[in-house]
């Protein structure tokens, strides 16, 4: 822990410097996303750095730091997004970072779209040959994807713990959605209209590939992925 | 007698715009679903005009985070807030026109910044069917041929003020004679065509079978609105894209 509060200081320091609300990624917060005004960066930084100083005194690396770095600039860990896992635990989504991230959204009643997607992450996931790397799908369907119905799908396709399966809110959703660039609309029956995006994140969670509808896109996929550095503890 | 209109207007600009209240209303979509021929939008709150980069560099200076140089590449996209004199200052000249080059994240964020929020499509689309006299205006030929000549000006004539024009029957401005605005589900437009490369329309669909098949067909601006909405990204800023923002109905939340 020691250790990664080193290594995650300055990367919250710097989102909370470039950010709107940051929480903290590794803080199991649950609150509202993106909603308050700007946190101070200060009080934000301090907050995440576990030994932080005191009140008062300058957040450790703070004057270090390159200002407006681009790889963490464009970080999706820098949203809030509470979810809530298949296992009915709150889950805190920067506790993914680290290593490779492959995210996407679905909803536990989709018949045809977000069946073909699980296939193509499995596929994705056995080719790339390596046990370190992550999956993510949020539901679009917040309402009605309790974690019954998100562990339901997650035994129906024979899913294991590398696989988080969460609801989000739906202002959650919809900052999901649109990090992801995922175009979706929720029909009268109940079903989504919804564009089959996979985004690959990397250890800080730049978007390094993304495919939409993948079968032709998976190689690239899976390409970018291979260049992906191990997980780190 | 004189004084107290003049500090009136001292304490509106500094401010906001002024709310009014839209709705309730059914809004018919131009490729809807089944089901969907009708969506009943529930009253709500919504700006008198568009935010002002005035309004908007009040913003970025409470909330630096915000501001041009700052915001990460997440947020905004690299034309986020030029032609701003500094990333504090628009510019005298700019303070009465609508802010532009803003994203979609820095829209939501002024609104929250105000217990608001974007307007949703079907509240913006409902405030937009509305002229001078009547609530639902649609069918009226005089209505669209006044949407369409937006359109028609060139863009070298530079941005009217926000707020210029007349007011619709619920007292909004400028929904068709300003600049293009933020909903809060942009995301939403076109999705189901959604086979596009790099935010351009599937114009196969888009001119040909979507313009038969749409429920109102003489509406060629809110051809214009979908095609342009389901061009962008959350990041995305450009120099005629703007926003207001809008609330629920019910009572002001307290300060």
């Amino acid at each position: 822990m020691k250790r990664s509060t080193c290594l995650l200081g300055p990367l919250v320091l710097l989102l909370g410097c470039a950010t709107e609300p940051t929480p903290p990624p590794r803080e199991a917060e649950l609150t509202p996303a993106a909603t308050a005004p700007a946190a101070d960066p200060a009080a934000v930084a301090t907050a995440a750095v576990a030994d932080a100083p005191a009140d008062g005194e300058d957040p450790p690396c703070h004057t270090t730091l390159p200002a407006g770095d681009a790889v963490l600039g464009a970080s999706l860990y820098q949203l809030t997004l509470p979810l809530t896992a298949q296992d009915g635990a709150a889950r805190s989504w920067g506790d993914l970072s680290g290593g490779p991230v492959l995210a996407s959204m679905v909803y536990t009643s989709c018949t045809t779209a977000c069946p073909m997607i699980v296939s193509e992450l499995k596929t994705v996931l056995s080719r790339a040959g390596r046990d370190d790397v992550r999956v993510l799908l949020v539901s679009m369907d917040p309402e009605r994807d309790d974690p019954a119905a998100l562990a339901a799908m997650a035994e129906r396709h024979g899913l294991d713990d590398s696989w988080v399966i969460a609801r989000s809110t739906e202002d959650g959703v919809r900052q999901w959605s649109a990090a992801l660039g995922v175009r979706y609309r929720q029909l009268p029956d109940g079903q989504f209209n919804h564009s089959q995006v996979v985004a690959l994140l990397d250890a800080d969670g730049a978007i390094a590939a993304r495919a939409e509808g993948l079968g032709p896109q998976r190689d690239d996929v899976i390409a970018a992925l291979a260049k992906l550095p191990p997980r780190t503890p | 007698m004189l004084k107290t209109p003049v500090l009136l207007i001292v304490v509106v600009v500094a401010s906001a715009a002024p709310m009014r209240s839209v709705g309730p209303g059914v809004w018919r979509p131009l490729y809807p679903a089944e089901g969907e021929e009708a969506v009943a939008v529930p009253a709500f709150q919504l700006d008198e005009r568009t935010v002002t980069t005035r309004e908007f560099a009040a913003f970025v200076r409470a909330n630096p985070t915000w501001q041009r140089g700052a915001v990460g590449a997440l947020f905004a996209d690299e034309g986020y807030l030029t032609g701003w004199a500094s990333p504090t200052e628009p510019g005298e000249a700019l303070h009465a026109k609508p802010v532009t080059q803003v994203s979609w994240w820095a829209a939501r964020a002024y609104c929250s910044s105000r217990d608001a929020r974007l307007p949703t499509e079907a509240e913006w689309e409902l405030a937009g069917m509305a002229s001078a006299t009547t609530a639902d205006a649609t069918g009226d030929p005089a209505h669209l041929a006044t949407i369409l000549a937006w359109y028609s000006r060139p863009g070298r004539d530079g941005l009217p003020d926000a707020g210029s024009g007349p007011a619709n029957v619920w007292g909004i401005r400028g929904l068709h004679t300003g600049v293009w605005e933020w909903v809060d589900d942009y995301a939403s437009a076109l999705v189901s065509v959604d086979n596009r490369e790099d935010g351009a329309v599937d114009a196969s669909r888009f001119c040909g079978a979507g313009a038969v098949s749409a429920s109102i067909k003489e509406d060629y601006a809110a051809f214009m609105r979908i095609a342009f909405r389901s061009s962008l990204q959350a990041a995305s800023t450009t120099a005629n894209l703007g926003f207001r923002c809008a609330r629920d109905a019910g009572p002001e939340p307290q300060p």
